[in-house]
């Protein structure tokens, strides 16, 4: 299917609507789910497991902040989290020149680019998150400067993704703005997609738009729909019929 | 007059409890920054031409027609389908199903395989699917009785008669205009981007409908040559201009005020700018003070004009045109100087809203070079930032400070939130239902900002009473349903003017202020409320022809008004 970020955006917040007692952002949520499509990276499908799952949309939240700088996210998804960890992220970094936020049993770590993305970029100056991306010690790596629109995406291979780098699993590093040198861009990492390959990504989902697959397509429909509130001649009187 | 708030880098502006009040904010007019004004002022000065590309009707007139929309910088098309609809299917409802004409504006050329491809999609509207070289997807039906009594008299050889102009005003009305991103078409972010002659709020929804009212002139024209050849004549230059587009809109338009904020406030604080700047000519010249009054004058005729089926507003608009005609003669007879605070001070003393609201336009219009240039900020970055560092106590004073309005109301009061509003599987059409009789409650869309600010508050209390004056990053994490409210209040806080104080879930809400709101800054006139829930309009009556977009042509129709003596 395909479809504008428009679209896809009205969809997705009327699929969150239509959550009974949901306690998202429900815009925040959608506008990262689209951003990560407009990005060419996969926002809608992994989306639809927030809407079969209490945690991810009834639950307090995740479980922060002890004094190391831990998130419990008790497998939650940062699809519907990642509002809440920038927050705090940004809060941290108010205060100390460089802050690294360790993220425990989280899913959908690329849930946190797009809310880095839109978040307040005079607070800090450059990011870096990183994850595993597999069994054998394999990390995907972003790595945004707060004046920069998109980021660089790459891998860092095993060996070197040990040395040096968090063991948690998803890690969220931020420097402050105005104050010490910018986190470094990751030496060692195998860039796949850099800024220039995003912001073209960006302008096709403007004049193409997004290609969404089919099934989920009409899953979220489906979700959607749960919004709507069934037709009747009095009805029709509530719009001046 | 209500005491203005300092402004330290311009003019004073009015404070936020007059100029958001939605009762006044539904009883404004449009002004010269209106959007409708704003694209005639460009398509003027820029000279754009309109050439008919396509033109194939058969006798009923239905058939397509295209036409180029020729800019300095770009070239447009607008692409209409005309119907042979049966008159029983004819509604202004957003759930019908087929219309008179339905039409796109749209991108680049349109060749036949173009056309092909449109014709199979813009006749199905909301069921079609269109792509990004689409700007506009729109469509109208026939005035009925106006329009074959118009066909009628130039068959034989004779224009309308003003009396019958007067009465509709039109030809065609639209039922609905969609725009950015619905539907396949072009993101308003792109049309932004690549498309400068449409980088304005509505320009391209407005571009559409002066097209819609150029066919109308053409199909009439058309349709009366093919019925009586040997008579039949054009509409002349000053019936067209008498003539505009009809429109009929319902509570679709309300979510849109309610959920842009931002851009709502934006074209607030242009407005309020205008009318501060205005009011800053402490010694008007005579020059200025008679080009008032004319407005004024136009302006009380006009409204002695419309000619509408609502009793209430038909009562209101001969209040209105007797009080603006009274403000009239009174700033006519004044022969000491005279400022124009003390004026809206006497309006406010003599009259009500309504021709406060003329006034303001009336004082706006008399001074271009003053605020046209506030037409190009009426765009702004929709952008509702947390500020997560905020203390929990700031945070509550911040609500206490700039909400107190909505922390007025006693949400405990059973009509204070008597009606919710849905979406219908009808079109996904919004609509308003009684709380506790219709059915849909517990699917209600969020509208009811100031219940929502109380809650939060609320909420806010409660929990700075447990943890401290923690963080609000903290707060929207324990209580993370609040965190869109609490980004768009302390977004909104920092804007000069904030939201539009309203309860709109109160059991007497007036949705039709929201309405009438926008309209007025599209630039309609002739509001015909049907109920409180939808109004009938009008649409670039009195605006420049086609054929005249130059750049003498004289940017002045505002309030406009039909000449008996020139006419029949």
């Amino acid at each position: 299917m395909q479809c504008t970020p428009n679209e896809l955006l009205a969809l997705l917040k009327r699929a969150l609507d239509a959550l009974p007692g949901h306690r998202l952002d429900a815009d925040a949520v959608a506008r990262n789910v689209v951003e990560l499509e407009v990005l060419g990276l996969s926002g809608v499908h992994p989306s639809l497991a927030l809407f079969n799952d209490d945690r991810n949309t009834r639950a307090q939240g995740p479980a922060i902040i002890h004094d190391d700088g831990v998130v419990h996210m008790a497998d939650g998804s940062l699809l519907a989290w990642a509002p809440q960890v920038i927050d705090l992220a940004i809060c941290q970094v108010d205060h100390t020149a460089t802050v690294t936020l360790s993220i425990d049993s989280a899913r959908d770590p690329l849930g946190l680019l797009p809310e880095l993305i839109r978040s307040d970029r005079t607070r800090w100056r450059s990011a870096e998150l990183s994850w595993p991306e597999d069994q054998d010690g394999h990390r995907c790596v972003l790595w945004l400067e707060a004046d920069a629109v998109d980021p660089w995406l790459g891998r860092l291979d095993g060996p070197m993704a040990e040395a040096g780098r968090p063991k948690n699993p998803v890690s969220l590093m931020l420097a402050r703005a105005g104050a010490g040198p910018a986190l470094p861009k990751p030496p060692g990492v195998r860039w796949r997609i850099t800024p220039d390959a995003f912001a073209s990504r960006r302008h096709r989902a403007l004049i193409r738009g997004l290609e969404i697959d089919d099934h989920d397509w009409d899953i979220l429909n489906r979700l959607a729909d749960r919004v709507l509130v069934e037709s009747s001649d009095r009805s029709r009187k509530g719009a001046g019929e | 007059m209500s005491e203005a708030a300092p402004d330290a880098n311009g003019p004073s502006l009015r404070p936020a409890a007059v100029a958001m009040d939605l009762e006044r904010l539904g009883r404004q007019f449009p002004t010269r920054l209106s959007f409708m004004r704003v694209l005639t002022r460009a398509m003027c000065r820029e000279r754009w031409r309109i050439e008919r590309e396509h033109f194939e009707l058969d006798d009923d007139g239905a058939g397509c027609a295209v036409y180029r929309i020729a800019t300095p910088r770009h070239s447009y098309r607008m692409v209409l389908f005309a119907h042979a609809l049966d008159p029983a299917q004819r509604s202004d409802r957003v759930i019908a199903e087929a219309w008179d004409v339905t039409a796109t504006l749209c991108d680049g050329p349109v060749d036949a395989e173009r056309r092909r491809f449109l014709a199979r999609q813009v006749p199905r509207q909301e069921a079609g699917r269109l792509d990004s070289a689409c700007l506009v997807l729109t469509r109208a039906n026939r005035s009925s009785r106006q329009f074959d009594r118009v066909v009628a008299a130039l068959a034989a050889g004779a224009q309308p008669s003003v009396d019958q102009l007067t009465e509709v005003g039109y030809l065609y009305r639209t039922t609905a205009v969609y725009g950015s991103g619905k539907f396949g078409m072009s993101e308003w972010r792109h049309v932004q981007r690549h498309h400068p002659d449409l980088a304005r709020p509505f320009a391209a929804e407005m571009l559409a409908c002066f097209m819609l009212r150029h066919f109308s002139f053409e199909q009439v024209e058309f349709l009366a040559r093919r019925a009586s050849p040997d008579t039949a004549c054009t509409l002349d230059p000053e019936a067209r201009r008498s003539l505009g587009v009809g429109n009929a809109t319902g509570l679709g338009m309300a979510p849109f005020l309610i959920n842009h904020p931002l851009l709502i406030g934006q074209w607030i604080l242009q407005r309020e700018t205008a009318l501060a700047r205005v009011l800053d000519d402490r010694t008007p010249s005579q020059d200025r003070r008679a080009r008032v009054c004319t407005v004024l004058a136009r302006a009380a005729e006009h409204l002695a004009q419309v000619e509408i089926d609502d009793p209430e507003q038909t009562e209101c608009n001969t209040r209105t045109s007797e009080q603006v005609r009274s403000l009239h003669r009174w700033l006519a007879s004044q022969r000491h100087p005279l400022d124009w605070r003390s004026v809206m001070r006497h309006a406010e003393r003599t009259a009500a809203v309504e021709a406060q609201q003329v006034l303001e336009s009336a004082l706006i219009e008399a001074y271009p070079e003053r605020v046209d240039e506030l037409a190009e900020a009426m765009t702004v970055e929709e952008d509702y930032q947390l500020s997560p560092t905020m203390r929990g106590s700031a945070l509550l004073e911040l609500i206490e400070t700039h909400y107190d309005w909505a922390l007025a109301y006693d949400f405990n009061a059973p009509d204070a939130a008597g009606v919710f509003w849905y979406r219908s599987e009808e079109k996904l059409e919004p609509r308003l239902g009684i709380r506790g009789v219709d059915p849909g409650e517990e699917r209600e869309m969020r509208l009811g900002l100031a219940r929502e600010i109380a809650s939060c508050h609320q909420a806010l209390v409660s929990f700075l009473k447990q943890a401290g004056d923690v963080t609000t990053a903290e707060f929207v994490l324990r209580h993370p349903q609040w965190r869109y409210t609490v980004r768009r209040l302390q977004t909104l806080a920092q804007t000069p003017y904030g939201e539009i104080q309203a309860n709109l879930l109160a059991a007497d809400v007036m949705p039709i202020h929201l309405l009438r709101c926008k309209l007025a800054f599209m630039g309609v006139t002739k509001f015909d409320p049907r109920s409180r829930l939808w109004v009938r309009n009008t649409m670039f009556q009195g605006a420049p022809l086609a054929e005249e977009l130059e750049p003498g042509c004289a940017d002045d129709w505002s309030f406009p008004v039909l000449r008996r003596d020139a006419r029949s």
